[in-house]
Order: structure tokens, then C-alpha cells, then sequence
């Protein structure tokens, strides 16, 4: 596991979920509405708004997804799943996928809560399991507020626990520490210290490569194709190929060249580009 | 396979009558090199039954081509045995074939060029280069004998043709399509061969000319037979 990967490896998946279902909800911009309205225009319009804020799901059974919003940009989403969780353009992808399953909240924040919340899941690890009782609340205060820390603590205690936000050293939310600790282990996540990559973006890049990867898949397996029934005029046959079908969509792409196939070749070639296309057929 | 060996059957027949037609100066010989023409056709269907999409229309072209003109030879066979002149009709329907032979051996590297098997403008760069060559070749023949329009026309289609098919294949080579295609390029070769030797023959054709031309002929259908085992079988 990378450094920043905040609590993510540290507490349970239902402790992340509670923690990030208690986040302040001082300014909603929508509760427990269908998870479907979370469209790609809903998303696209949060970016242009420069949106700050965060996003929660709820699913049956108590599972929860977040997504978290710094001036438009994605910088978090998590999502909890029945052993275990995911974090980045994987938990976004699945948000997306599974959102109409779910009921959503929207929450508005001010753009300096943002960081210490991302600390949770993409910060960097300065102390774990950390016995509470030892620890001295205004010390520990002190020490906080001296290094001007960004980032959250976080008190475990079986499932329950309780976050705290800190930003350059001032606790958010109005929340402050309590005098002392009973019991239970606390962690310290610090805000990362640059902005994470927005996960849109990276999503979108990931589809982009992912696509590009996928084509040339399925030219290489038109070029087989082309190799055993045109042998040496099998490379000028795929130039000319490309030049007709220029479709950056690989499925779409994958239609018309079985169809050409069929339709200039035989349904055999066909059949033998679905098995370079699908080996395992 | 079993209708391909009935097939070879009759074209070894076929050979054995041309032979016997051969010694004893019959109209039988004529007979054998006009049914081989039906054989070839058949062997034409056979394989562009096999082949992919893109060749059945070009070879069952040329096949239907090659049957007018089976009909054409079976005229002048007729004609032979029973002395009526059968020149005129012969000559319309050997024009018939001779077109038909044209425009589907033509059609093919179009066809390929429009579905995308061949770079924009090779096709018509094939077609120019092979009436070139194939009005060039004429043209030498005719210093060998002078021919009227109508055997200008035939050389002209049998060289271009060749030509056509010949210049493919260095393109096709190593793929099935090529496969397919080897066994009509070397029929085309012959052909051609058969057309130079006819001429060679002078007029009246000479006696070798004669024999050398049905063999040419006669093979050039035995290769196009040959061409249905050899097709490569389905994937």
C-alpha cells in the first residue's frame, strides 16, 4: 500500500462509513433522494459550479459510498462493500454503476474543510492505534495547533468512533476535543500536501486508455484475419481498413468489422476474429 | 470431394476421346475440348461455392463465360461433323463469353478495392497496366500474322486478363483468396499460351498448331479442375 492512503488500512469499512456518515450536513444541497439523479450531467454541472462539498450514499444493508468535491474537482470517493471497500476511480466507477440503488444526500462545505476530510482516505499515516488514555488532550492540542496540522483525528473504540477536523491547526465543525480520553486507540491522518489527481479526469483518462487498448485488441485480431486470407496484402488491406472505419468506440468498431467480415469475407472469418477477440470461446 | 473425382473422371475421358479424335482425325477431338469448357465451368462454380464472398460473383462470371463459350465450340464441333456453317451465330456467341470473361475478371479487383481489401486506385492501376500490356502483346502478335478484329479481340482479353490476375498475385500470395485465385491465373496463362499458338499456326492453322492449341486448352480446364481440390477448406 502506498503512503497516502490515509485509514483506508487501518480502520474497518463500517467505522470509515460511520465516520463519513457523521459528517457535518449544515448545508445540504439535496437529502435522501434517488441515487439515480446523480447523472454524468449532475457531475458535469457540479464541476462547472466549482462545487465544494460531499456526496453521500446509502445502500441496503447499511453499505456506504462517498464521493468528496474540492471546487468542482473529484478529489475522493469511497465505497464500502459487504468485506471490504474501495477507494479512487474504482469506487468512483462503482458509485456510478450502482447509484440507482442508492439513496443520495448532497452537502455543501467550505472549501478549507475539504483537505482534512480527504486526509481520511488519501492522507498521510503520522500515528495508529495510539492508546487514548495516554494521550493528553491539550498537549496533544498544543502540539496540533503549533504545526499548524491539516489533516483528522480519528478515535476508534470497537465499531463507534469519532472523527475530528483540523485545518492549520483549528479544529472545524465547532467540534472540539473532548478533556480527556477513556478508552479506545486514535489515528492521525494529515491532509495531503498537494491536491490529490481529480478523479474524473483520471477516470476519463483510464476510459481513454482503456479504449485505445481495446482497439488495438481488436485491429490486431482483424490483422490476423487479414494475414490469413489476404498473406501479403494484409498490411495495406488494415491501412485502407482503418481509413474506413475511423470509430474511436471499440464495440462499435468490433460490430461493423464482424459484418464486414461476414459480408466480404465469409461468417468463418468472422468466427475466427470473435476467437483471436475472445480466446477463452 | 466425390463430385470433383466424378469430375476428373470425365475430363479423363474427356482427354481419352481427344486423343482418339486426335488419331483418327475425327470431329471426336473437337467434341472433347468443347465439353472440356463445361468442365472448367464447373470446376469455376465449384470453387467460387468455397471461396469467400468477395470472389463467387467474379468466378461464377467467368464460369458462365467459359459456358458460352463450351456453346460456341460445340457449334463449330457441329459444324465439323455435319458441314452446315454455324459461323455466324458461333462468332456472336463466342463474343457473348469473350465479354462476359471481360467484365467479371474486371470486376474483381473493383470489387476487392470497394470492400476495402486494396489500396484506393490499385485496382484501376492494375486494369490500365493490363490493357496496356495486353494491347501492347496483341500488337506483337500481329506482326507475327495479321488477325481480323474478332481474334484481336480475343487476344486482347485473354492477355489483359492474364495480365489482371497475374499482377495480383504477388499480393495475394501466402492468403486463402490468393489460393483460390492460383489455379485461374495459371488457366489464364494457358489460355493465353493457346491464343500465341493458334496464331503461330497461320492460316489455315497448322496441324501442331491444332494439337498443341487443344492441349493448352484442355489443360488450362484440367488446372481449374485441379483448382477445387486444392481450395482451401473452410477455417
Amino acid at each position: 500500500m502506498g503512503e497516502n492512503q490515509g485509514l483506508l488500512e487501518h480502520i474497518s469499512p463500517s467505522l470509515m462509513g460511520h465516520l463519513l456518515a457523521a459528517l457535518p450536513r449544515r448545508d445540504p444541497v439535496a437529502e435522501s433522494v434517488q441515487g439515480s439523479l446523480l447523472t454524468p450531467d449532475l457531475i458535469e454541472r457540479l464541476r462547472g459550479e466549482g462545487f465544494c462539498g460531499y456526496a453521500l450514499a446509502r445502500f441496503s444493508g447499511e453499505e456506504r459510498g462517498w464521493l468528496a468535491f474540492y471546487r468542482g474537482r473529484l478529489l475522493g470517493a469511497w465505497r464500502q462493500t459487504t468485506y471490504g471497500h474501495l477507494a479512487g476511480t474504482v469506487a468512483y466507477r462503482a458509485l456510478r454503476r450502482e447509484m440507482g440503488l442508492a439513496t443520495l444526500s448532497l452537502y455543501r462545505l467550505q472549501p478549507d474543510d475539504l483537505p482534512p476530510l480527504v486526509a481520511l482516505t488519501q492522507g498521510s499515516l503520522r500515528a495508529t492505534w495510539a492508546a487514548a488514555s495516554n494521550v493528553v488532550t491539550a498537549d496533544l492540542m498544543d502540539q496540533l495547533s503549533q504545526e499548524q496540522f491539516t489533516g483528522a483525528l480519528v478515535l476508534e473504540d470497537g465499531l463507534v468512533g469519532r472523527a475530528w477536523f483540523f485545518f492549520r491547526g483549528n479544529c472545524l465543525f465547532d467540534e472540539a476535543l473532548p478533556p480527556e480520553f477513556h478508552e479506545g486507540y486514535l489515528h492521525l491522518v494529515q491532509a495531503p500536501g498537494q491536491a490529490p489527481a481529480d478523479l474524473l479526469e483520471q477516470a476519463q483518462q483510464e476510459d481513454q486508455a482503456q479504449r485505445s487498448s481495446r482497439l488495438s485488441v481488436v485491429w490486431s485480431a482483424v490483422q490476423e484475419v487479414l494475414k490469413e486470407y489476404m498473406g501479403r496484402g494484409a498490411s495495406s488491406a488494415l491501412e485502407r481498413l482503418r481509413e474506413i472505419y475511423t470509430t474511436d468506440d471499440p464495440t462499435a468498431l468490433e460490430k461493423a468489422l464482424r459484418q464486414w467480415l461476414t459480408e466480404s469475407l465469409e461468417p468463418n472469418a468472422a468466427t475466427l476474429f470473435d476467437r483471436l477477440l475472445r480466446p477463452t470461446l | 470431394m466425390a463430385k470433383s473425382m466424378r469430375a476428373y473422371g470425365l475430363l479423363g475421358i474427356l482427354w481419352l476421346v481427344w486423343l482418339l479424335g486426335l488419331l483418327g482425325d475425327s470431329y471426336a477431338r473437337n467434341l472433347a475440348v468443347s465439353l472440356s469448357n463445361f468442365v472448367g465451368a464447373y470446376a469455376l462454380w465449384r470453387v467460387a461455392a468455397l471461396s469467400p464472398v468477395i470472389l463467387r460473383v467474379a468466378l461464377s462470371g467467368l464460369a458462365t463465360g467459359l459456358v458460352f463459350l463450351g456453346i460456341g465450340d460445340l457449334l463449330f464441333t457441329y459444324n465439323e461433323a455435319t458441314g452446315l456453317d454455324t459461323r455466324a451465330i458461333r462468332e456472336g456467341i463466342y463474343l457473348v463469353g469473350v465479354t462476359l470473361l471481360l467484365l467479371m475478371g474486371s470486376l474483381l479487383p473493383f470489387r476487392m478495392e470497394r470492400q476495402g481489401l486494396y489500396p484506393l486506385g490499385f485496382a484501376l492501376r492494375l486494369a490500365l497496366l493490363a490493357g496496356l500490356g495486353g494491347v501492347l502483346l496483341s500488337a506483337l502478335t500481329t506482326l507475327i500474322r495479321p488477325l481480323s478484329l474478332v481474334e484481336l479481340i480475343y487476344a486482347v482479353v485473354a492477355f489483359y486478363l492474364t495480365l489482371l490476375f497475374a499482377q495480383q498475385t504477388p499480393v495475394l500470395a501466402g492468403g486463402r483468396i490468393g489460393r483460390y485465385l492460383q489455379e485461374v491465373v495459371w488457366a489464364l496463362v494457358l489460355g493465353s499460351l493457346a491464343r500465341v499458338v493458334y496464331v503461330l499456326g497461320g492460316v489455315p492453322p497448322a496441324q501442331w498448331s491444332i494439337v498443341a492449341y487443344d492441349v493448352l486448352w484442355m489443360a488450362s480446364m484440367s488446372v481449374l479442375l485441379l483448382g477445387t481440390i486444392r481450395a482451401p477448406r473452410n477455417l
